[in-house]
């Protein structure tokens, strides 16, 4: 799925995350942050570090205003939520990381591998839980809804004009649609 | 005459029966108020509940509707319905102005001449007290009062018989889905699957309703109106003058002299009694609330509750289509989720000579996007990245729901009584006692199951999950059911309780037998006949 952009456009990502991570993550991390930031110094400020997070763990474009809530419910749920979070992302600079693919199974297991699971859940799913009173993020920008973009719509969005669906193909499995 | 507390017709529940008598006796100049014991609400606010409810309780149909607290109906886990026995008679309705309407799927099969003659060609249930040569021009006016659209194709329609008019509306298309489940059945096994006639726009704007546009969402509420609802019958109704109380719940149905209706008395929010009259009554609030409704407004001429003097049958007879929904796991994609929610059906099962030993039964496909169902468990992999999203889309395009539904017969012993347990209002609870019965298990057993894992195999099947027990369709038929001996039956063939000549009780509780198509088009059709004749009676009067 990676291309010569996404590649360019996650190394930027992953420096301003270190940028803004240093506002959060604690001398502890200060180092690896410094690092990270020096590799990617033309990125946006601006950008959430919560967000870089995200798309090194996702592979595909990201809301930023469902991360914002993400983001919200994370810190206060997650104790460690910033030591985790600048150590998974030093791990993903560490292996040049381009896609989560690249540095995931390195993710060790306990508080950094919840963390990391539950962001993964978080962008497909649009919730913080499987539970029926859990926490909604969103619903429109739920990654699952962009898997099959070509061929299911999202429910209660149509995608075709009256009665358009016919002119739909047997879509196969492969490709996956971009986004 | 106060419009507020008195009219020619009071019609008690603003569910798809009452207003389509509302509308036909309005049109004629006849006054009509009407009662509805939940909210007015906007189809804005119901579709905002839905895109806010969790990914996990989107497959819900009714918890976007949550009851007030005076007009308490089902919802997921409470126990406003008091069940007992072998079976659950788990429904599902929505006491809000418009009623079940929100969230039917709008499916309109007809049901077939055999159909109403059980009891005479099986030797089972019961017969109409008409045949279908009388309901079919019903069924005509019924396709055109609410919109259904269906295939002009005599091979595709149900039954495949003459019709006396087209539908006003062609057929909806198939989803990639129903189009491969559709070649695959008729190939190797000669099935039949056709289109579903349904309430629901084809390609055209009908009624004040825009063209359905495929959001997939008929269940729990559609986005744009397209399926018919009460939201727009309620906005034409609200236009022509009809007047309607709403959060009205009615607790009583006063009898008089000669045992005439007199009057409905209805509790507000605020727990006050209020009385209205009319000339002519209505009781259409649900096939579980009229019953209920009926026997509590037992008074000294009517020992047994209104309408049950002759007959004690309310409450009775109580019906359904059971249905087993089968998760079938293939290796290539189906792709269900473009289109209504339902869209096709496999009916020619539902007819034969085996109905003398067990229940028809009838097959479909459900086309809901299985994203809602199948993302957490591609989450519960641990698979990320690319191999997720396949996960992903694997599940949504190689997993399909299939179901069967089979028909019920009448039973007195499957009985809706009142409850000692009461509501915020004081008012009984429904206590249903339910047994599907063994008619209807052995189609499970002998026909149903055996023919789904014939299907399943053509679809190419490589998982196929059953689930246990029946579950229940949330259609509510039998318990004021029809008939014309009065000794056994609650209504006439009107829909006219045989104990009170002002008082009509059409809808799903008239039906004397479920075939295993959908309720809604039957029950419109016998609006329209009710409404008919009390049209003529009121005029008379």
């Amino acid at each position: 799925m990676s291309s010569p952009d996404s590649f360019s456009r996650r190394q930027a990502l992953l420096g301003a995350a270190a940028a803004v991570l240093t506002a959060y993550a604690g001398p502890l991390q200060s180092s690896a942050l410094a690092s990270a930031g020096t590799a990617a110094s033309g990125a946006s400020a601006a950008t959430s570090p919560f967000m870089s997070l995200s798309q090194m763990l996702v592979n595909h474009g990201l809301n930023a205003a469902a991360g914002a809530k993400m983001e919200a419910y994370a810190r206060a749920q997650f104790a460690d939520f910033a030591d985790s979070s600048a150590a998974i992302l030093q791990l993903a600079q560490e292996r040049k990381a381009t896609a989560v693919e690249d540095f995931y199974d390195d993710i060790p297991e306990g508080p950094q591998r919840k963390l990391a699971q539950w962001i993964i859940f978080a962008w497909y799913s649009g919730m913080a839980g499987a539970g029926k009173n859990d926490a909604m993020f969103t619903y429109e920008h739920a990654l699952t809804f962009q898997v099959t973009r070509d061929v299911v719509p999202i429910p209660s969005y149509g995608f075709t004009a009256p009665n358009a669906w016919q002119q739909l193909d047997h879509a196969p499995l492969q490709p996956i649609p971009e986004f | 005459m106060n419009k507020n507390t008195s009219a020619d017709v009071v019609i008690v529940g603003t569910g798809v029966v009452g207003l389509t008598i509302a509308e036909q006796l309005i049109d004629a100049g006849i006054s009509v108020l009407m009662l509805e014991a939940g909210p007015r609400v906007y189809r804005n606010e119901i579709v905002e509940n839905f895109r806010n409810m969790p990914l996990s309780n989107k497959g819900s149909a009714n918890s976007i509707y949550p009851p007030r607290d005076w007009a308490p109906h089902p919802m997921p886990g409470d126990d406003y319905l008091q069940l007992s026995g072998p079976d659950s008679y788990d429904q599902t309705y929505i006491r809000y102005a418009g009623g079940s309407t929100w969230h039917w799927a709008g499916t309109s099969w007809r049901l077939t001449p055999e159909d109403m003659r059980l009891q005479s060609l099986y030797g089972v249930g019961r017969d109409w007290a008409f045949g279908y040569d009388v309901l079919e021009p019903y069924y005509v006016r019924a396709e055109h009062a609410i919109g259904i659209c269906g295939p002009s194709d005599p091979e595709q329609q149900w039954p495949r018989l003459p019709r006396s008019a087209p539908y006003p509306m062609p057929a909806l298309p198939l989803s990639p889905g129903e189009e491969k489940f559709t070649e695959v059945v008729k190939a190797q096994l000669g099935l039949a699957n056709i289109h579903v006639s349904q309430a629901r726009n084809s390609g055209m704007p009908y009624h004040g309703r825009p063209a359905c546009c495929a959001n997939n969402n008929c269940v729990p509420v559609c986005p744009i109106g397209a399926k018919y609802d009460g939201e727009t019958a309620l906005l034409r109704l609200e236009r022509k003058g009809v007047k309607i109380l709403y959060d009205a719940v009615a607790c009583k149905i006063e009898s008089g002299e000669g045992n005439r209706i007199t009057a409905v008395h209805y509790m507000d929010p605020n727990k006050q009694t209020h009385r209205v009259t009319g000339g002519h009554f209505v009781a259409a609030c649900n096939g579980l609330e009229t019953p209920k409704l009926l026997l509590m407004s037992a008074d000294e001429r009517n020992p047994h509750g209104i309408a049950n003097n002759s007959s004690d049958q309310v409450g009775r007879n109580m019906m359904d289509h059971p249905q087993k929904g089968f998760t079938i796991t293939t290796t290539e994609p189906y792709w269900t989720g473009a289109g209504p929610v339902v869209n096709s059906g496999i009916m020619e099962t539902s007819q034969g000579d085996f109905r003398s030993r067990h229940a028809g039964a009838y097959f479909r496909l459900n086309n809901f996007g299985r994203n809602r169902f199948v993302t957490f468990n591609a989450l519960k992999t641990g698979k990320v990245g690319r191999a997720l999203d396949e996960e992903i889309r694997r599940e949504a395009g190689c997993t399909t729901n299939v179901v069967i539904a089979f028909e019920t017969l009448a039973n007195p012993e499957n009985r809706l009584t009142l409850s000692d347990k009461k509501d915020w209002l004081g008012l009984a609870k429904p206590a249903i006692h339910y047994d599907v019965g063994d008619y209807t298990r052995r189609s499970a057993d002998e026909y149903g199951v055996p023919l789904l894992h014939k299907i399943a195999k053509a679809m190419g099947a490589v998982k196929i999950q059953e689930p246990k027990g029946f579950a229940q369709s949330k259609h509510i038929m039998g318990g004021t059911i029809m008939g014309n001996d009065a000794s056994t039956s609650v209504v006439d063939a009107d829909c006219r309780s045989h104990d009170h000549a002002n008082l009509f009780i059409p809808g799903g509780g008239a039906m004397a037998s479920t075939a295993c198509g959908n309720s809604t088009i039957t029950m419109v059709a016998l609006a329209i006949k009710a409404a008919d004749a009390l049209q003529a009676q009121v005029r008379k009067a």
